[in-house]
């Protein structure tokens, strides 16, 4: 059951993707805290009292802040994806497929207790997919009214409204989906409680590669072995 | 699967707990609030509330029917009513008197400082009444009288002192108790039940009531001056000018000689 | 140092010396109440409940606060300024208070008898007054002066107002009378106040224009929209510098004036399509607006729809208003049934997740426990 502590790690994340995505969910949660001050309850923004004018002053820059950040790191990533080598096998892996549908299938009946173990799956599960795209079609989204809705006097006014309505239904669905499928499964969820260190470090390990990401630990394994095979035929340096 | 929550020392296992449990309170709750403003709150709360949502019962029991910002400004002493420690203005309320158009605001304006029994409870001749300002949250007697005419957060009682020198309150023989009770059981009383219990809760009630000039005038029922009152206001009470107009208040009529202004416009509007 | 002392103490000397002042030039600004009707208006208590117009259960409070009466806008008046016809005791004889009556008191500005006579002809000609109203049968729902206006102290802010004080000293250079330089000077510090916060502006209007039953009568539209606008959501917080109510329909700036509202259909009125653009663009609030901005769509949905059918039939306006209001309906029900599926499909993979870690632990303690066995 117990797992020493220098076991072997792999790769999850790169430095540049885990900056990419501390600036994201610094971003965005600056941008749900401001945003969702919009509609809160009487009661709460009463006890500011006198201080309500400031903080709600504050509140409008910090969200065109942090909505500017977010905007930029979303278009960095879009150059990442495109323009470097890490970044093209990062969407590469990204791309859902048909065998996708299949793991979820397995995925949910073993969960359910139809099945003996769960399916072998690759470096992104299908539902780590479907979090990444969301997070296009999302962010697409709040870009674009937002920007719309900062640039006000040049439009109609029920433009104004509908994007209005789109930011903030898209904002509610987003941080609905973060708390529930994001940060429960990367806090709460037993197997890596109370994180998974992956957003800090990068590494994981070989135990839950095995565990969650079957295939990509086999292709993973495969590489070294090649690699290490390649190095100890050109003879240059030792993977230790 | 590896774990590293199972490696830590005890302490910093409770600590790192204690934190995660509090961010999972605060991360549910706040998606739950979130699900609550998508499907059941209506629009953003101002706090307004519509008279017209109100049913009448409710627009009296919040007060939406009644109060509105009066002209002149209200103070402390108006929205504290008669605050008076009696029975009686739980049902009566805090203006009691409507019947009688010529003088029930005035009636009313006494109520603020006078205990309803002063006037309501007549003494036999026997009685050694006494009079004492008490005050009103306390029931202390007051030694001097501060703050506004009328209030002096006290009211004036009347203490019936028996033979062995001990002073008793009029309605101190009411019973209390019942007329409690009687409240909390109105609503299931029929119509002759609640006379019944009226009849017994006003048993004390004197048929004719004391009225304005048995006490404003000279020797008159309350002694203005061992009600602290300084001889100029206790005179003024008993002869002077209040006194004047009660005897006269159906014919009297305000001189012109206090309204200077009437005097001089025509004046003022000749160029 | 020593500097510093000498200016701690001449802060402390000014501030006792100006609080000094302020303590005794209420006082002698006080007129003798001449007409003595505190003889009686002084008592607390005088009053009864009564029926209004609408035969509802109304209070009615006959006392007078001297000192707040005094620190007032009319405390210079006379009783019988305003209540004409008090003649006797008891006051079977009173009418009702007519702001547009003479006062005895002159407009500096004319030298005549100042006068509320032409505000209040300005609001029998708007909309809400009975000249004005559409529903002129209904007067008795319409608002009268003092259904907005009360008879409220001067009120300056305690640090202002210190700060006002050592200015009248500049002001009684000149003028002798201090009790009139004084109440003077508050005027005119006061009325260049905003006097009402915008919550308490939005809070007025809405006392009647958020009463269904009420607008319904007078076929006007409900305003519900408000509170859930940007603007409304500002003033909550304590923002003024969001348009309220009447910066929009009655501003100021551009010459309107809350006594003067018209009925948005008039051409005149600040916020017909005409005009509503100019009404954006005013004291630099939305400075660069487009035609499209101020005109297409309403700055405050009604979410009621009236049925209502103007002279020439149902305006195109209110078919516009509708189908905008459908758009954005549709808009939040594709978001809620959104929502539901994806906060139930990833609240289930959880909750499944959660049910095989659970199995997987079984297993694994069997497992160990076994291995004990065996060893």
């Amino acid at each position: 059951m117990s797992h020493s502590k220098n076991e072997r790690s792999f790769v999850r994340l790169t430095k540049s993707q885990r900056i990419q995505h501390v600036i994201l969910f610094v971003s965005t949660g600056l941008l749900i805290l401001t945003g969702f001050m919009l509609m809160g309850e009487r009661w709460v923004i009463e006890m500011f009292g006198s201080a309500g004018d400031t903080i709600f002053y504050w509140r409008g820059i910090v969200h065109r802040i942090a909505g500017v950040s977010v905007t930029l790191v979303c278009l960095y990533h879009l150059g990442y994806v495109v323009l470097q080598a890490e970044g093209r096998s990062w969407i590469k892996d990204m791309l859902p497929r048909m065998s996708d549908a299949t793991f979820a299938v397995q995925n949910v009946s073993y969960m359910l207790g139809f099945r003996e173990a769960r399916p072998k799956m690759e470096r992104f599960t299908y539902l780590e997919k479907v979090e990444y795209f969301s997070v296009y079609f999302g962010m697409f989204i709040v870009i674009v009214t937002g920007t719309m809705m900062w640039t006000e006097q040049y439009w109609p006014k029920f433009w104004l409204d509908i994007a209005d309505t789109f930011h903030l239904g898209e904002a509610t669905l987003a941080a609905l989906a973060i708390i529930i499928g994001h940060i429960f499964s990367v806090h709460y969820n037993p197997h890596v409680y109370p994180m998974n260190k992956a957003f800090i470090d990068g590494k994981i390990s070989e135990s839950m590669m095995k565990e969650e990401h079957g295939l990509w630990y086999e292709r993973e394994l495969e590489r070294l072995a090649t690699e290490k095979a390649e190095a100890t035929s050109e003879g240059n340096g030792d993977n230790a | 699967m590896h774990n590293h929550h199972t490696d830590m020392p005890p302490f910093k296992r409770l600590l790192v707990d204690i934190l995660m449990a509090s961010i999972f309170i605060l991360l549910a709750g706040f998606a739950l609030w979130l699900l609550w403003i998508t499907f059941f709150r209506a629009t953003f709360d101002t706090g307004l509330v519509s008279s017209s949502d109100q049913t009448a019962l409710e627009q009296i029991a919040t007060g939406a029917g009644i109060s509105r910002e009066h002209f002149h400004n209200v103070d402390q002493a108006v929205l504290e009513g008669a605050e008076s420690i009696s029975l009686c203005l739980k049902c009566h309320g805090n203006y009691p008197h409507s019947k009688a158009p010529d003088v029930r605001a005035f009636l009313n304006a006494h109520a603020f400082f006078t205990a309803c029994e002063t006037c309501h409870i007549r003494p036999t001749e026997s009685d050694h009444i006494v009079y004492k300002w008490l005050n009103k949250k306390t029931g202390m007697e007051l030694s001097r009288l501060e703050g506004k005419p009328g209030s002096y957060g006290a009211m004036i009682v009347p203490i019936k002192v028996a033979e062995d020198g001990i002073g008793r309150r009029l309605d101190e023989s009411a019973d209390k108790a019942f007329i409690e009770e009687y409240l909390s059981l109105r609503a299931t009383f029929n119509a002759d039940q609640q006379a019944e219990a009226k009849v017994r809760i006003h048993k004390e009630i004197s048929q004719k009531p004391i009225f304005c000039d048995e006490c404003h005038t000279k020797n008159g029922l309350l002694n203005f001056r061992s009600l602290l009152y300084s001889p100029v206001v206790a005179n003024r009470l008993e002869t002077g000018e209040v006194a004047s107009m009660i005897t006269k208040y159906s014919k009297f009529y305000l001189p012109t000689m206090f309204d200077p202004a009437s005097r001089t416009r025509g004046r003022r509007n000749t160029p | 140092m020593k500097t510093k002392h000498t200016a701690r103490d001449i802060t402390v000397a000014l501030f006792l010396l100006t609080a000094f002042l302020t303590l005794f030039i209420p006082a002698a600004a006080m007129a003798v109440d001449d007409e003595n009707c505190l003889m009686c208006h002084k008592y607390a208590g005088l009053g009864r409940y009564a029926k209004n117009e609408e035969q509802k259960a109304v209070k009615r409070i006959f006392y007078v606060n001297e000192e707040l009466f005094k620190a007032s806008y009319h405390g210079k008046l006379r009783c019988k300024n305003c209540h004409t016809g008090v003649e006797e005791i008891p006051h079977t004889d009173v009418k009702n208070v007519d702001c547009a009556t003479d006062c005895h008191l002159n407009d500096p500005s004319t030298g005549r008898a100042f006068s509320h006579k032409s505000i209040v002809n300005d609001l029998r000609k708007s909309a809400h007054g009975p000249d004005g109203t559409k529903k002129p049968d209904l007067i008795k729902d319409l608002p009268k002066c003092k259904d907005c206006h009360t008879n409220k102290p001067y009120q300056i802010g305690i640090g202002k107002e210190l700060k006002s004080m050592q200015f009248i000293k500049v002001c009684l250079e000149c003028h002798e009378s201090e009790a009139w330089t004084n109440r003077f000077y508050k005027h005119m510090f006061y009325r260049a106040q905003t006097r009402r916060s915008s919550k308490q502006v939005v809070a007025l209007c809405s006392k009647c224009h958020a009463d269904k039953e009420k607008m319904d009568r007078h076929e006007v539209d409900v305003v519900i929209g408000f509170k859930d606008t940007f603007h409304g959501k500002a003033i909550v917080y304590g923002d003024e510098d969001v348009a309220n109510c009447l910066n929009c329909h009655a501003p100021y700036q551009l010459g309107f004036s809350p006594h003067r509202i018209i009925s948005h259909t008039d051409s005149s009125s600040p916020v017909h399509p005409d005009n509503k653009l100019r009404d954006c663009r005013q004291s630099g609030c939305h400075a660069d607006a487009q035609e499209a901005f101020a005109n297409k769509g309403k700055a405050h949905p009604s979410n009621v729809m009236t049925e209502r059918v103007d002279e020439d039939g149902v305006t195109i306006y209110q078919e516009e208003q509708e189908f905008q209001a459908w758009v954005i309906e549709m808009i939040a029900l594709f978001y809620k049934i959104l929502i539901i599926a994806v906060v139930g499909g990833l609240g289930f993979h959880r909750l499944a997740d959660l049910y095989a870690t659970h199995r997987e632990r079984k297993i694994a303690l069997r497992a160990a426990k076994l291995g004990r066995h065996t060893s």
